[in-house]
């Protein structure tokens, strides 16, 4: 059991490393609009054309 | 073209299914309008030329994935709303006010949108909108309804045009937008919403890992455990817990020490005791040895407490700073400009703030009146509803003054400007609001009272035991003080309100009541006397009825009637336009006349509807003025008459009708025991009649705004009025108001005064607020005693020492849990239970 001297203290590491994760994602407005992100996936980019760049892929 | 075939396929099946919808804004496709655009070969209706201009635009910008994507229609029509006349900030000075500009040569704006609602839209405008030349960077934040832009300006003037272009390019898109102030609240609303965020997450985690450990802790007290493992378990418990408490905490122990230094005893005193104290003590266990004599910490309960308490915090305050929007300003309720006459004949676009008593000025119809002002050219009506509660419009001519506030109606009004914007009765309104508030009893919560006894009594307990063990056995004294402070440390009894509060909430958003302040349930116990404004709250506008001349030809004068009535700015043309019709008319010189009524020429025969001695003046026996309802004529020949629905007791016709439920609203209100009384700014006979048909007995008429609060401070028990309204001149009698509610309908200002807002307009819902008031009470009651009786309980035992520290441990985490399960019944009717005839079920 002496591997826990290893991985207790290595947990609270991972958690200390997972807090600042979060303090820089909040910093960083990655949580100010949920939304929206999660629905930009479906929406084409338009090209410079005006007309969504997927339309020449799908014809 | 597969985007734009499979755009039409999808939408085919929406469209074919709701033919009377707009494409475009999902609103019913007015009788009389018969607009079809054509997207990729296939016709879709819309219900009017700005909706049919936004889906060719948004078509030919290549961004039809708005229609396949977004979640719901718009439900707006361009050019309804909050619209502003872009035109209206061309001028230098008056778009100033609302831009910065930088050094590098930019302006920045901030807009308030109207229309937007999903993703979809903040995506259609972020493209849509990238045409514009010299624009940098735009960006649609959803949650506050408002975009941000920057564009190139070296000065004023430029900063201007780029505003109007911006502004042009969103009504394009079929959206509406008001220049708004720089939005100073908004950005602390978001540094306050970051800052909490990232206090949760903290907590969170942090809490997450302590559990663990503890749970693997306490596994090792009933199977055994080497100590130096546990040692190390507890010790790590420390280190996280520290963090939680040092980073996550923080709001609670800043509010204490504000809270303690004004020479009060809130609810966070005790919090920030307990959390500092469970973790000083918990610490002081450790670091003197305590683990090896069996002596047990409490760092897993001070992580989760800090986190459930943070969580709660963090849905009340995104409730507030949502629905009290912090723009709700004497600004929001005047227009942005406003047109000048200067004496030379110019025109200019001014400020309303910029007004000065003699300044004319210019109402274009359907417009809001920006100053107190005399009418000097037009005559027409100008609707007070929102700010008097009168329901009827009100004829003006030269030399009748129109209040600040009022809106036009269908003429274009000349006024003098009487007095200066922030003169005005309008202005005077904020005022009001903030005196009343200052003036409201401040609601304690039953925990805040009962928190600073508590606490005390744990501290002065806790240090008797000290001096008392000092004599006993000295080597005793800082464990049992320990196990005397953890066991009576205040948990529960601290978590006990706000999970409850959290989880009514909850319960009510999904009956449709929005709880913008969660203390109004605790003030709601109070409340003997229900007022109500009538205009808007009780009532709601009128349903016509139509009498045709020749039978059989009604459903033809309806449609005709209802095509007269398009876009006319008029309180009754809204009532028209509600009226079902089943075939289009095509308009030729549609005009309104102010005052009179609306006409114009349909296939060659001239149409009027309109007041019988307008419309038909040919005709042989005209009514008396007033009398008659509204007539359709054909050629001056009488074809049909409108009236409102009588009144049951035949009182006489009215422009409005009670709103569905009010009847069932009070007479669920009386079997609470309550009084009902009507508080309006409207006509006695008027108010009369409403209250008559409610059985209502206390009433009064003509009220203006301050005394509508003065009237509820006559309430026999102070706070025990409930007001429910939905006009300006309602909120500083909401300000006032042991419990506000608002309606949906009312504007942001009268919302921002209220402690809850009915999301749906059913009225019922004050109803279900009392109730579900009364059900929270009870269950923090329970929970509050459950929790003192534990800590009182345990204490006898843990200052006799005879307290195992695995026991107190349990019995603490126990107590906790099942003061969270308590509150948590609050939740178990998962969806809005609705009877066959589809009304609400009220709280069981």
């Amino acid at each position: 059991m002496d591997v826990i001297w290893v991985l207790i203290p290595l947990s609270v590491v991972l958690v200390l490393v997972a807090v600042r994760a979060f303090v820089w994602a909040v910093r960083t407005r990655q949580f100010d609009d949920l939304d929206r992100e999660a629905a930009r996936i479906l929406f084409e980019e338009p090209g410079q054309d005006g007309k969504p760049h997927g339309e020449q892929r799908h014809d | 073209m597969s985007t734009l075939t499979r755009f039409s396929q999808s939408s085919a099946t929406a469209s074919e299914a709701t033919s009377a919808t707009c494409f475009h804004c999902g609103l019913s496709v007015p009788p009389g309008v018969d607009i079809e655009v054509s997207v990729n070969g296939r016709d879709q209706r819309v219900c009017c030329h700005g909706c049919e201009a936004a889906v060719q635009f948004i078509h030919s910008a290549g961004l039809d994935d708005f229609y396949r994507l977004r979640q719901a229609p718009t439900g707006h029509r361009p050019g309804e709303g909050i619209a502003a006349d872009p035109a209206a900030f061309a001028n230098p000075a008056v778009a100033a006010q609302y831009l910065d500009r930088d050094d590098a040569g930019r302006a920045h704006g901030s807009l308030a949108l109207d229309g937007v609602g999903c993703a979809a839209c903040a995506w259609v405008l972020e493209h849509g909108l990238v045409g514009i030349p010299g624009l940098h960077q735009v960006k649609v934040d959803l949650a506050s309804g408002r975009l941000s832009a920057s564009w190139d300006a070296s000065d004023d003037t430029e900063a201007a045009r780029g505003l109007t272009r911006l502004l042009a390019g969103i009504n394009a898109l079929g959206f509406d937008a008001v220049p708004a102030q720089p939005a100073h609240e908004l950005a602390l609303h978001e540094q306050q919403r970051r800052r909490s965020l990232t206090a949760i997450g903290i907590a969170g985690i942090g809490a997450m890992q302590v559990m663990m450990l503890a749970i693997a802790d306490y596994a090792g007290l009933f199977s055994g455990m080497a100590l130096d493992h546990r040692a190390l378990l507890i010790w790590a418990q420390m280190v996280l817990t520290g963090v939680v408490v040092a980073f996550g905490a923080q709001p609670f122990f800043r509010t204490a020490w504000h809270t303690l230094r004004a020479g009060r005893m809130g609810i966070d005193v005790p919090v920030a005791l307990a959390i500092g104290l469970g973790w000083g003590v918990s610490a002081l266990v450790v670091l003197s040895g305590g683990i090896s004599r069996g002596e047990h910490v409490y760092f897993d309960s001070v992580a989760m407490f800090t986190f459930f308490l943070l969580l709660g915090r963090h849905l009340e305050q995104s409730v507030r700073h949502r629905f009290a929007r912090a723009d709700a300003e004497l600004d929001a309720l005047l227009p942005a400009a406003v047109t000048r006459l200067d004496g030379d004949g110019g025109r200019q676009s001014v400020l309303p703030a910029q007004l000065r008593a003699g300044d004319r000025i210019e109402i274009p119809p359907g417009g809001i009146v920006a100053a107190d002002g005399r009418v000097l050219e037009g005559q027409g009506e100008i609707d007070c509803a929102a700010l008097t509660g009168e329901s009827l419009p009100l004829q003006v001519a030269a030399g009748s003054d129109v209040p600040a506030g009022s809106r036009n109606g269908p003429a274009r009004l000349r006024l003098e400007v009487l007095r200066p914007a922030s003169h005005s009765a309008l202005a005077a309104i904020p005022q009001l609001l903030a005196r009343a508030r200052a003036q409201r009893p401040r609601s304690l919560h039953l925990a805040d009272r009962v928190a600073g006894v508590i606490v005390t009594a744990v501290l002065v307990i806790a240090a008797v035991t000290a001096i008392v063990w000092w004599f006993i056995d000295p080597a005793r004294v800082l464990p049992v003080t320990l196990a005397t402070l953890m066991v009576t440390c205040p948990c529960a009894f601290a978590l006990a309100t706000p999970v409850t509060l959290t989880a009514a909430t909850l319960r009510l958003r999904r009956l449709g009541i929005l709880l913008v302040d969660p203390t109004a349930l605790e003030r709601a116990r109070t409340v003997v006397t229900a007022f109500f404004d009538k205009t808007g709250t009780l009532t709601e506008p009128g349903t016509l009825r139509c009498e045709a001349m020749t039978a059989g030809t009604e459903a033809e004068c309806v449609n005709m009637a209802v095509a007269l009535q398009q876009d006319v700015p008029h309180p009754l043309a809204v009532v028209f336009r509600r009226l079902p019709v089943s075939r289009r008319c095509e308009l030729e010189a549609h005009r309104v006349a102010a005052g009179a009524g609306v006409e114009a020429r349909v296939d060659g025969r001239h149409w009027r509807l309109g007041r019988p001695d307008w419309a038909g003046t040919d005709h042989p026996d005209l009514p008396a003025a007033g009398e008659g309802g509204i007539w359709l004529t054909e050629d001056g020949a009488l074809r049909a008459r409108f009236h409102f629905d009588a009144r049951p007791d035949g009182s006489g016709p009215h422009g409005e009708q009670l709103r569905p439920g009010a009847r069932e609203t009070i007479r669920r209100l009386r079997a609470r025991g309550l009084e009902a009384a009507i508080i309006s700014g409207d006509s006695a006979d008027r108010v009369q009649a409403v209250a008559a048909e409610l059985g209502i007995t206390r009433w009064w008429a003509g009220v203006d705004p301050a005394s509508k609060y003065s009237l509820l401070q006559d309430t026999p028990v102070q706070g025990g009025a409930l007001y429910v309204g939905d006009g300006l001149n309602d909120a500083p009698a909401l300000g006032g108001a042991g419990v506000a509610v608002a309606m949906a309908s009312a504007c942001d200002f009268t919302r921002s005064a209220a402690d809850v807002i009915v999301l749906d307009d059913r009225l019922e819902a004050v109803v279900d607020l009392l109730d579900g008031a009364d059900r929270t009470r009870r269950i923090i009651r329970q929970n509050l005693l459950w929790a003192i009786s534990y800590n009182l309980l345990a204490m006898p035992l843990a200052v006799t020492g005879m307290i195992a520290p695995w026991a107190a441990a349990l019995g603490m985490s126990a107590s906790s849990l099942l003061v969270i399960a308590n509150a948590a019944r609050l939740l178990r009717q998962n969806r809005r239970p609705r009877t066959s005839t589809g009304e609400a079920r009220p709280w069981t």
